[in-house]
């Protein structure tokens, strides 16, 4: 008996960009995101709240006379604002902690690897996947607000371009911040509860006690340890607000040292990491 | 040795377990089957020759090439992982689609493909 082998031919096709196979992974994942519903609420909600927030402190500050400049100081309020915060938090549990945790657990960073991407491309298709998202908690509630204030006559537009400028640098920060902070946590483990949790531990965690203990103990100085005094420390001091007890410079050389931090070991882990599945 | 897949004395640790012990062989064009029991190493050396895994010890190169890290040569091969899951919500054809654009494929050209051959 013979056997007879199957002809097959190959579809060989030039391998284009590292662009464009990165372009993929984002696609995949973006369409992943926006079919659930909780990243949709988060998110819709997120942008809906931080955005009204920072318009209603705009008109109290035209209605209530507070004595506040109409200058650049003003827009450190907004920028402060806590629901920032709280749904930054909120977004990078919700869609990041299982950007990379989720693809382990599921198996598709097995079927990701065996195509033409290295663990580096997959890992800036991830950032790329969750920053944008991030900042329209961190940035664009900001832009509208100085957009709206320059529309409606409150703020010269050279003061309100000027905000714009300077709110696209500090939330920048922020969703930096945030991107490489909570891709480290979603690397980390399987199990994206673990990484969701971290995300809220390095916030809340660090920045309720850190409050309460500068408080009780009165040193500023503890501010430091929370990341969210040290981001309205930065954002303060560029935009020529009120200091909160401690300096700008240090605090933005911690967020930029934590980001830088984050990122690295995420990129030597993610560089190093090997698929053992069953 | 100058095989499709060369390999001599590549050993693989999983921690304290031992996934691929002092492997050496070659081969060469044409269809070869990978026979063994379980925790043989069989996914092991497919895993080391994708360049999914590392191997601790020896050396393992496919088409001539070292497999970890290597993008033109994934180009070059098809590997049908044994656990293929990958987003619940794919369709095939999405699926097919998908593959095509992580090779590099234009969205367009992905989309026509996945969809007539």
């Amino acid at each position: 008996m013979s056997i007879t082998l199957p002809t097959y031919s190959r579809l060989e096709l030039p391998l284009l960009a590292r662009r464009q196979r990165v372009w993929a992974i984002i696609a995949t994942g973006l369409r992943k995101e926006l079919r659930r519903p909780a990243a949709i609420v988060v998110t819709g909600i997120g942008v809906a709240f931080t955005t009204i927030t920072s318009l209603v402190l705009l008109f109290l500050s035209q209605i209530i006379p507070t004595g506040q400049a109409a200058d650049l100081t003003f827009f450190a309020g907004p920028a402060s604002n806590f629901f920032v915060l709280f749904f930054v938090s909120l977004m990078a549990a919700v869609i990041g902690a299982g950007l990379i945790a989720d693809d382990m657990q599921s198996m598709a960073f097995t079927l990701y690897l065996s195509r033409p991407i290295t663990q580096v491309d997959y890992l800036l298709a991830k950032a790329a996947i969750l920053a944008p998202l991030i900042a329209m908690v961190t940035i664009l509630p900001l832009l509208l607000t100085a957009l709206v204030a320059a529309l409606l006559g409150f703020f010269s537009w050279t003061i309100a371009l000027e905000a714009m400028g300077i709110s696209i640098v500090v939330g920048g920060l922020l969703t930096l911040f945030y991107t490489a902070v909570t891709l480290f946590l979603s690397s980390l483990s399987r199990r994206k509860g673990i990484a969701a949790a971290g995300v809220f531990a390095v916030n809340f965690g660090l920045t309720i006690p850190a409050t309460v203990l500068a408080l009780a103990i009165r040193n500023d100085s503890i501010l430091y340890m929370s990341p969210w005094n040290d981001y309205v420390a930065v954002a303060s001091g560029a935009f020529g607000g009120p200091s909160i007890g401690i300096d700008w410079p240090v605090a933005l050389a911690i967020l930029l040292g934590v980001t830088v931090l984050a990122a690295l070991v995420t990129y030597v882990r993610m560089k190093a990491v090997e698929v053992v599945t069953g | 040795m100058n095989g499709v897949v060369d390999a001599v004395g590549v050993s693989k640790w999983y921690g304290e377990v031992l996934g691929l012990n002092a492997f050496t062989a070659s081969f060469g064009k044409g269809i070869t089957g990978l026979v063994g029991p379980n925790g043989a190493g069989k996914s092991t050396l497919f895993k080391l020759l994708i360049g999914q895994l590392h191997s601790d010890q020896g050396k393992i190169t496919l088409l001539g090439e070292n497999p970890w890290n290597n993008v033109p040569l994934k180009r070059r091969i098809g590997y049908c992982p044994e656990q293929n899951q990958v987003y619940g919500w794919l369709t095939g054809q999405r699926f097919v689609e998908t593959l095509l654009r992580l090779d590099g494929m234009p969205a367009a050209q992905a989309r026509q493909e996945a969809t007539t051959r």
